[in-house]
């Protein structure tokens, strides 16, 4: 079975706290995978260790084949197992000197040196899906919550990346800005891209997941489908979370 | 009384003296900033070594009178450079060398330790999210840095440096000490035959004032281009019905104050 992800027993420490304790990991192609928990969980930082924006003390990750060892990796390793991914961040990290337009063509022009013209066509086509089309030049502090993380969307959707990693994108958004992002995320999801999703929106994961894992002290507890696992957990922890939380 | 014949037949000499106090300035700013950020960067990714060393070195210089300074560059620095030249075998005239490179070299290096401070606070100012976002993206650190995380700091440093530099263009005065013709050197000694220091100190005063506050005017137009990202100042271009049509009067209150 070919997979799209492979974590293999991630480790991952802050000085003397243990966040990930071995945790693994086999994503399929087109799946999306819901990871919840509670806070401190360690969801975040394994979401963080397969771009190595926290890398990992042991283990190995692999995207599309491509391997790469948490204990013994270059820089050249690292930064083409990033382009081979984009992540959504949970403060939307826009380029704040940049403009909508130029966040989205950022990537384009520096990582996969498309000229300016061809980034901007790419670019528009693509602010357009998310709706952004009249805000395009517009610089981050101008827009809402919900409008920036449409933006951050689309700049990691333009990056075509073999999979996306969402790190609780509605956690910072006014509750009545949620719709609309969450509302994207599922029409990306529709695409078939492989996305981990890193979230708190229980009916969100309901809807669009393929397969839910949930955390809790750097271990995954539990997995499985979201109608099995959502409705009928087997582990008391689950079970407990799931109920505190709906 | 003021003798207004000599304020007229000593401004043009005075004049021209304002060129080499205006290259002191710039050239000891454009390489102090660039040295700088340099010390900035290395403090700040503490590197092993070098940032131990770029430490005692801010310290120190920001302990050093800049007199004492310029003494040690115009008169250790030639000793240094004339027996490292015959270590080697070579004659150097140090004679030869005009006096400003010697306070071009103190005030660099007075300078890049004072701008290292305000580029390492402005690039603290950058939030560590936009340089993830970079990475994410699958940029390089050079890439990431220069693309994004230098114009945001910098547009934070401006009015510090803009401060910096001020006190740099009036602190080239002080090159006097060490024999450079400058703008209150040159005031002075046209002052001493007739003792008009009081016109004299007029005008450099007057000169001073005049370049420091075209100088301060092009560093606000700079600050102003490198923040047109801000909010506050896109603010102050639009009327304030745009901006209420935007984020409604309720947005437009809380952004204003």
């Amino acid at each position: 079975m070919e997979y799209m992800v492979q974590l293999e027993n991630i480790h991952k420490s802050f000085g003397k706290n243990q966040i990930l304790k071995g945790v693994n990991m086999n994503i399929r192609k087109g799946e999306v995978v819901v990871i919840l928990g509670p806070s401190g969980s360690g969801k975040t930082t394994l979401l963080r260790t397969i771009n190595f924006l926290d890398s990992a003390n042991e283990g190995s990750i692999s995207v599309s084949n491509f391997k790469v060892n948490c204990n013994k990796h270059s820089k050249s390793q690292v930064i083409e197992l990033r382009r081979k991914t984009a992540m959504v961040f949970q403060n939307y990290n826009l380029f704040q000197n940049k403009t909508i337009l130029e966040n989205v063509m950022e990537g384009l022009i520096v990582v996969k040196k498309y000229n300016k013209k061809e980034a901007k066509k790419v670019s528009m086509e693509i602010l357009d899906k998310v709706g952004l089309l009249e805000r395009c030049d517009y610089y981050p502090s101008q827009l809402s919550g919900g409008q920036q993380q449409r933006a951050g969307i689309a700049r990691a959707l333009i990056m075509d990346p073999d999979v996306i990693l969402f790190d609780e994108p509605t956690s910072a958004l006014d509750p009545e800005l949620v719709g609309e992002v969450l509302n994207t995320i599922k029409a990306v999801s529709q695409t078939g891209i492989t996305m981990i999703v890193v979230t708190h929106e229980i009916s969100f994961a309901k809807e669009v997941a393929s397969r839910v894992v949930f955390m809790e002290g750097g271990n995954i507890v539990e997995e499985g489908k979201p109608t099995e696992m959502l409705v009928n957990p087997k582990e008391p922890r689950t079970q407990q979370f799931l109920k505190r939380i709906i | 009384m003021i003798n207004i014949n000599f304020i007229l037949e000593s401004t043009p000499k005075i004049f021209e003296a304002i060129p080499i106090t205006l290259i002191m300035a710039f050239v000891a700013a454009a390489l102090g900033w660039l040295l700088g950020l340099g010390i900035a960067l290395i403090r700040k990714s503490k590197v092993p070594v070098l940032s131990q060393i770029s430490a005692v070195f801010v310290s120190f210089m920001r302990g050093v009178p800049m007199v004492i300074l310029l003494y040690i560059s115009y008169y250790a620095l030639p000793i240094m450079i004339y027996s490292y030249g015959l270590s080697i075998g070579i004659t150097i005239d140090v004679n030869l060398v005009p006096p400003a490179i010697y306070a071009i070299i103190a005030l660099t290096l007075d300078q890049a330790a004072y701008s290292s401070e305000v580029f390492r606070s402005s690039l603290d100012a950058v939030d560590a999210g936009q340089m993830e976002a970079s990475y994410s993206i699958g940029m390089t650190k050079v890439q990431g840095l220069f693309r994004i995380v230098f114009p945001q700091s910098l547009a934070i440093a401006i009015p510090n440096l803009s401060g910096l530099f001020l006190g740099l263009v009036k602190g080239t005065s002080l090159a006097y000490y060490v024999g450079v013709y400058e703008i209150t050197a040159t005031a002075n000694l046209l002052a001493i035959p007739a003792y008009n220091f009081i016109e004299a100190y007029i005008m450099t005063t007057f000169i001073y004032e005049v370049i420091s506050f075209v100088l301060n005017k092009l560093f606000l137009i700079i600050e102003n281009r490198l923040k047109k990202f801000r909010i506050e100042a896109v603010l102050q271009k639009k009327n304030i019905f745009e901006v209420v049509n935007y984020y409604g009067i309720h947005g437009a209150i809380r952004k204003h104050s």
